[in-house]
């Protein structure tokens, strides 16, 4: 089972998307701002990283470019869920090394495909399992 | 002002002095030649003398006896009371030769009296039984001196009416027998004359000497004053008073070479208003009208027996006898001379003639006026329009010293000739440094766009074929103390022809710290509404999925509503943001070359998604010629623009309709229409489309989501590719419309390599 980290700090659109992950058969790792979110990345390594931007603490541009620049994590692929919907907005995101960015409002249905998309496609999902086995 | 004055002034009187001596010498060749053709009219005519003897002559026999000498002898060769004879005489001449071939034959020759150079002429006096000789001399300088106005003036008191004409030639009568009895020679032809014809003589002498002293006094008058009508009027005075005449007018032609205007009348009851009077006769009319048409100097005896006379009905005067001359200059007739006498038979042919002499003198007054007020009339438009041009200049100039915006303007040669008082300001630089320098010497003063800004006017400068006349240049110029200002330079061209440049400066920090600010709110606002959706969306989707548990139809059915209204939101706000990100210029094009077909076909899947998810079935027919050539583009605006337009179309056209799209070359650009079959666009509302928020009222219009923004925004992003789009329609409902518009084709060339480097970031990015 794929581990997904989600970092939300607004708690009705953390439980939507932790509802929809597991819906979809994801196990979640809540993170409700910036700096919770790298500490459990780092300490959990999960398989995909979910990140809103305006969050208190770290944005989540802060925590993408952590997370890539430390060798132990810079393999998992991070999404940004924003509702940011500046042009410069989502190139920053591109440019601290996100795989897709995703714009609120958004479909559950939708997301869940994304989301398998990026996972089946990626060594890392295999990593899991032998790590699991 | 003051040189056109006295310029015209001096040319004037030179003009008058040459114009005496023209006279006087004109004179003396017509006497010649008139005693040469032994006319009785003018037979032994004398040549000028003038009062202040300054023309000397004597009258020689054959024999070599002087019959008469004039005072003007005496002084001339200095003789102190000695008699005249020829061997005195020639005595004091140098060479003597020329002398005596004088007064042996017609002619002319100079010869040395002293310190001065004399001419001398001889003409022949045909006589009863011999011809005597008439010689007479002047000093070459006299010339000289009569071109002189002062010497003219002296002249003029010389002629002062007390000078008793007659008594002289009464003493040339009484003087002639007493010189010819005391003559040595008693066979001498004078002696022998009748004193009948000495009297004859003597009249006609008398004439040629009245009417040469009443031409200097006419040209006197002419040249003393620069008040036309003054002249006019004392030239006249002294003519009818020589002549003898009792009424005397002198009538010019006006403007319109119609009508003619009494300028100046003598013996009339009342004078003359200012300006003159018309005259009551029009210019074909009576005698006035024969002297116009046949420009010639008429003489009448009795007027009443000459059929050109007309009566005028109500004239209290009685005019007889009558003389008149045309003033004519060249070709040109500009007045008509007439002299009247209440008897018959007053004037005589030798009267009409100093008439016409006079008449003509009058032509050359009446043309020097004439150029005078021309000059004076020039001079003045010339100086109101220098005065005019002069408020005109400094009004302007004022104008762009008190505007706000910063002002330079360079010259030609790019030499800054104009730097306002706001430019200073922006600039931090005074003018004293700037003004009458070249653009050049500021490079270094301001960053590197205004370098480009610099440069483009000396490019311009430099090369006057540099620019097309809608050539302007806009960019924005940061300086050190942090401020931004905007700078527009412009050529300035007058029929085609390169006078400089002007820059116009804005200081637009202010503007970019609220559109910073803009920005902001912009993003804030797009963030706090999208949060909130985020979450209703998101619910009630999961909701709808079931996978939070089954729902009634009831409940699935409100919720959809919920669904759709939440649908319709989100549009909205994205198009407001997309708007207002358009309008604010945050949205940059990626230009790339895009294969259109391929776009239209990603565009067709989406609209077929939105069939089915509104379960209406729509035909589409779509033309696309085999081959079209790329355009130049981002991919992505024009799939928004083609989903948005194809959106439109699906949306207002009824169930079972037609939507057809068709894309063809045309020059350089490719020209798409989308037509459908719906409900169509009123003409009246055709141009209001484009607008913001404007929604037609239609039923389907207001029966479908929507915000009255995708136009606006298609119409925008269509304009930022180069692109136009309009609208037609019939608007009856079902016969449709149709929107088209262009995009240009790719040319590789006009692709500028920054547009090339963003579209290889972009790639980059994407990949």
């Amino acid at each position: 089972m794929f581990r997904i980290l989600i970092a939300e700090d607004e708690r009705d659109i953390l439980e939507l998307i932790t509802f929809t992950l597991q819906y979809g058969g994801y196990q979640v790792i809540p993170a409700t701002n910036g700096i919770q979110a790298w500490e459990l990345t780092r300490k959990e390594l999960p398989n995909l990283v979910l990140l809103d931007i305006r969050m208190p603490g770290m944005s989540g541009y802060e925590v993408c470019k952590e997370i890539k620049n430390h060798q132990q994590t810079n393999h998992i692929p991070v999404i940004f869920l924003s509702a940011k919907g500046q042009e410069t907005e989502i190139k920053t995101g591109y440019e601290t090394g996100a795989i897709d960015y995703i714009l609120k409002p958004f479909a559950p249905d939708q997301l869940l495909s994304r989301l398998k998309e990026i996972l089946n496609h990626r060594p890392g999902g295999d990593q899991l399992t032998i790590i699991e086995n | 002002m003051l040189n056109i004055n006295t310029l015209s002034l001096g040319a004037i009187f030179l003009l008058s002095g040459l114009l005496v001596y023209f006279l006087i010498t004109h004179l003396i060749r017509y006497i010649a030649k008139s005693s040469r053709k032994s006319n009785i009219k003018y037979q032994g005519t004398l040549p000028v003398h003038l009062p202040n003897h300054s023309e000397a002559y004597f009258l020689v026999e054959p024999g070599g006896n002087i019959i008469y000498s004039n005072p003007g002898i005496v002084q001339l060769f200095n003789l102190n009371g000695t008699t005249p004879n020829l061997e005195l005489l020639a005595s004091k001449t140098q060479p003597k030769e020329s002398f005596f071939a004088l007064c042996a034959r017609e002619g002319k020759a100079r010869f040395n009296l002293g310190n001065d150079l004399i001419e001398g002429k001889s003409y022949q006096v045909p006589g009863d039984s011999s011809t005597s000789m008439l010689v007479s001399f002047r000093e070459l300088d006299f010339e000289t001196k009569i071109a002189n106005p002062a010497y003219t003036a002296s002249m003029r008191n010389d002629l002062a009416p007390e000078v008793p004409i007659l008594e002289e030639s009464n003493i040339l009568r009484t003087k002639l027998p007493v010189i010819s009895t005391s003559s040595k020679n008693g066979n001498s032809g004078i002696s022998q004359l009748p004193d009948k014809k000495y009297q004859q003589k003597t009249h006609q002498l008398r004439m040629e000497h009245q009417r040469t002293e009443t031409l200097l006094r006419i040209l006197t008058e002419l040249s003393s004053s620069l008040d036309f009508e003054q002249i006019l009027q004392r030239t006249l005075e002294v003519l009818n008073d020589v002549i003898g005449a009792s009424h005397a007018t002198c009538m010019v032609l006006q403007q319109d070479n119609r009508n003619l205007r009494h300028l100046a009348t003598v013996g009339y009851s009342t004078p003359l208003p200012p300006g003159g009077m018309p005259s009551a006769l029009n210019i074909n009319q009576g005698l006035v009208g024969w002297i116009i048409s046949n420009r010639k100097s008429v003489l009448i005896n009795d007027v009443l027996e000459d059929e050109r006379w007309i009566q005028l009905p109500n004239s209290w005067y009685h005019h007889r006898s009558a003389v008149g001359a045309p003033i004519i200059m060249g070709d040109q007739l500009l007045g008509v001379l007439l002299l009247y006498y209440p008897e018959v038979g007053k004037f005589s042919v030798e009267q009409l003639d100093l008439i016409q002499a006079a008449a003509n003198q009058m032509a050359v007054a009446i043309k020097n006026a004439e150029l005078f007020h021309l000059t004076l009339n020039q001079k003045e438009e010339l100086s109101s329009l220098l005065r005019d041009q002069r408020v005109e200049t400094s009004r302007s100039r004022s104008i762009l010293e008190a505007i706000a915006d910063g002002v330079i303007v360079t010259d030609q040669n790019g030499v800054i000739t104009l730097f306002n008082h706001s430019a200073e300001r922006m600039l931090d630089m005074k003018r004293a440094e700037t003004i009458g320098r070249s653009i050049e010497h500021f490079t270094n003063l301001i960053d590197g766009v205004a370098l480009a800004w610099m440069e483009t006017i000396k490019v311009w400068t430099n090369d006057p074929f540099a620019f097309n006349p809608l050539n302007t240049f806009t960019e924005q110029v940061g300086l050190e103390n942090g401020n931004v200002l905007s700078v527009n330079l412009a050529p300035v061209i007058n029929n085609s022809e390169f006078f400089g440049t002007v820059s116009v400066f804005r200081d637009i920090t202010h503007l970019i710290e609220v559109d910073r600010m803009k920005s902001e709110f912009v993003a804030t606002v797009s963030h706090e509404l999208r949060t909130p959706m985020t979450s209703i969306k998101g619910y009630v989707d999961i909701l709808l999925m079931g996978v939070a548990g089954e729902m009634s139809d009831q409940q699935k059915n409100f919720l959809q509503v919920v669904q759709e209204n939440t649908e319709r939101l989100t549009i909205l706000v994205n198009d407001l943001l997309d708007l207002s990100r358009i309008e604010a210029g945050q949205i940059k094009l990626i230009l790339q070359p895009v294969d259109i077909v391929e776009v239209i076909d990603d565009s067709l899947l989406e609209i077929n998604r939105l069939t089915v998810a509104e379960k209406k079935s729509m035909q589409f027919d779509i033309q696309l010629p085999p081959e079209l050539p790329r355009i130049s583009g981002d991919p992505e605006r024009i799939r928004q623009i083609l989903i948005n337009l194809l959106g439109n179309a699906f949306h207002y056209t009824l169930e079972n309709g037609k939507v057809s799209l068709s894309a063809k070359r045309f020059g350089d650009e490719v020209q798409i229409d989308i037509s459908d079959n719906g409900v169509g666009i009123p003409t009246n509302e055709q141009e209001r489309v484009f607008d913001r928020f404007y929604r037609g009222d239609n039923h389907m219009v207001i029966a479908t989501a929507g915000t009255g923004l995708g136009l606006s925004i298609v119409s925008k992003l269509i304009s930022m590719h180069h692109g136009r789009i309009w609208v037609q329609s019939s608007g009856i409902e079902g016969e449709g419309s149709t929107f088209s518009f262009t995009l240009p084709i790719f040319d590789p060339l006009k692709q500028t390599a920054h547009l090339r480097e963003e579209y290889v970031q972009d790639i980059n990015r994407r990949g």
